[in-house]
């Protein structure tokens, strides 16, 4: 509560002018097209007159609240109210605004917290506002695209090798619940901290408790400094729910269109279904599978085709999307993650079996793919990680053999202790990204065979270890990987000379000699 | 038939009122329905819907319009 002393010193402060306030300020006749409310129920008002509304375009209810205009019917329009519907009676007037649906942007937009409507729910303060972005928009076309070849980093080894994802690509984390999925997004975002990448995190339908952790999250990895959250959590109308993830895609296009490269990642689209079917179906269009409105397809669609990598006359920008889909027991083959998959130009796939068999992030890389591949891969990444996938998809089939190692032939005994180590090295804490370098180093090391003398168990420890060595030691070695793009042979060379040496001043990790030979 | 409202904070005089009819026939053709309604709370002026267009003169209206920019800016 301010105290009297306070309030009468905000009214001499010369920046809270009465009289200012009410300069410039002028009222003209009102000509509106309107209309009557002349039922209401679960959120959507049905409304008389309106004979000029636009599909999409923002209505006013009763003066105050805010309505979507989305069903055009020959005498009457069906209107979705965002935000608290109490309080609308049979009878308010109903007025045009001639707006279709925008949200505000500017680049102060950066860092902040916005909902469906680009209203700030972060309490810091108000945006400039550069210009409206409009929620619907046609995809850029195909003349004013250009194909996919600059990585995106995750800093996940086991996708920035074998399921590279590249900017302007979409690729989908489908995934049970508790899987993972939002950790390998969130761990994405913290990566791009040197990457000049602009983060929009879209949620939709989750709790607020989550928004205001994963928020805390980014605080706390600077991470705030290059992201956006758009949040449209459970307790918020369906039609806000609905529209959040276009929110986030408008504000990510304002910078697209200056040229960034942006990432977007939406958590997740099964919630965003689920509230296009409950606003669809008060708006009593016709239901189809699964009770999910027949449109519900294009719902999707024209969200991630707008997600693009526009060539040098459009700027170059690119927007990458990550959508999140959650399946129902491990089952692919639903309604909406069939319709998404066959949208996205990849799946990382996510397995309740590894997550709790301690294989963290629980990526199935077998049932995995990036439809864009090397092309967004660095070369050296490349050279590494080709004989990765084949590695381990002979140690998966050898797999069910691991028990019986003592008893089997050299050759496979082999292919199972190098498939089990460099399985390991895929192991990563969420919020530990490496960069491109690191991760070339720790894979080289593992295919190439530097690791079959490690303990099974002291994998973790020996990376971890041998990051810190090659970080003192070797920091130009990694500058060098980095700047060349590719392995060339001295840089093998000194990448080799570093791997024995570690191994060599780290007897206490390695297996004991009498059990090898 | 359309219905016109016609919405005063006083009653309208009759030559007012004649004067509206003449220039919405003008506009609308002859074909309309009066609905005359008393809302104090107007304050003053005249609101006029035509199916779905409304005109709106009221006192009440300007301070809403006037008020609605003054928030806005601070």
């Amino acid at each position: 509560m301010p105290t009297k002393k306070n309030s009468s010193k905000k009214l001499d402060n010369s920046a809270f002018d009465l009289k200012g306030l009410f300069k410039d300020v002028s009222s003209s006749i009102a000509v509106e097209s309107v209309g009557e409310v002349i039922s209401y129920s679960d959120g959507v008002v049905k409304a008389s007159g309106l004979s000029e509304v636009q599909s999409g375009e923002i209505v006013e209810i009763a003066g105050t609240k805010i309505g979507l205009a989305l069903n055009l019917n020959e005498d009457s329009v069906g209107i979705v109210v965002m935000g608290d519907p109490m309080g609308i009676s049979v009878g308010d007037i109903v007025s045009r605004t001639g707006r279709i649906l925008s949200v505000g942007v500017g680049e102060s937009i950066i860092g902040r917290v916005v909902n469906s409507l680009g209203e700030i729910i972060d309490g810091k303060g108000p945006i400039s506002i550069e210009k409206y972005m409009p929620l619907e928009k046609m995809a850029p076309g195909v003349m004013t695209r250009k194909s996919v070849s600059v990585p995106l980093q995750t800093g996940i080894k086991a996708v920035d090798a074998m399921i590279p994802v590249g900017r302007g690509q979409r690729e989908l984390i489908i995934g049970d619940r508790s899987t993972g999925k939002t950790a390998v997004a969130l761990g994405t975002i913290l990566n791009q901290k040197q990457e000049d990448v602009i983060c929009v995190y879209v949620v939709t339908g989750q709790k607020r408790a989550a928004v205001a952790q994963t928020m805390k999250i980014l605080e706390d990895h600077g991470a705030m400094d290059y992201s956006i959250i758009v949040s449209a959590t459970a307790s918020d109308s369906a039609a806000e729910q609905f529209l959040s993830p276009y929110t986030g895609l408008a504000i990510a296009e304002y910078f697209l269109e200056k040229g960034r490269d942006v990432l977007i990642i939406y958590d997740d689209l099964s919630k965003h279904a689920q509230a296009y079917r409950e606003v669809s179906l008060l708006l009593r269009r016709p239901s189809g599978r699964e009770a999910y409105p027949g449109d519900v397809f294009y719902l999707h669609s024209r969200l991630l085709e707008r997600a693009c990598r526009l060539n040098e006359d459009n700027g170059g920008g690119s927007i990458t999307a990550l959508p999140i889909i959650e399946t129902q027991a491990n089952d692919v083959s639903a309604y909406i993650p069939t319709n998404v998959i066959s949208i996205t130009d990849g799946q990382i796939y996510l397995e309740a079996d590894l997550f709790n068999s301690g294989m963290k992030p629980a990526i199935n890389v077998g049932l995995s793919v990036s439809r864009v591949g090397s092309a967004a891969q660095l070369k050296s990444m490349k050279q590494v990680a080709g004989t990765m996938k084949l590695d381990l998809a002979q140690f998966r089939e050898l797999q069910a053999f691991a028990q019986f190692s003592s008893d089997l032939d050299e050759r496979t005994k082999k292919t199972l202790d190098r498939g089990v180590r460099v399985n390991a090295v895929l192991r990563q804490g969420w919020d530990q990204p490496l960069n491109v370098a690191e991760q070339v180093a720790v894979i080289f090391a593992a295919v190439n065979g530097y690791l079959d003398t490690v303990q099974e168990e002291k994998v973790g420890q020996w990376e971890k270890a041998y990051l810190d060595y090659i970080h003192t030691v070797g920091q130009s070695l990694l500058d060098d990987i980095l700047k060349e793009k590719k392995l060339t042979d001295p840089i093998i060379e000194r990448l080799k000379d570093v791997v024995s040496t570690f191994n060599g001043l780290h007897k206490e990790l390695m297996m004991v000699e009498e059990d090898n030979k | 038939m359309k219905k016109v409202i016609v919405t005063t904070a006083n009653k309208i005089s009759s030559k007012n009122l004649e004067t509206l009819k003449k220039s919405l026939v003008k506009k609308y053709g002859k074909e309309l329905e009066y609905d005359l309604r008393l809302d104090p709370s107007v304050i003053g002026g005249i609101k006029i819907v035509v199916g779905s267009r409304s005109i709106d003169m009221t006192v009440k209206g300007q301070l809403s319009q006037i008020s609605k920019q003054v928030v806005t800016k601070i």
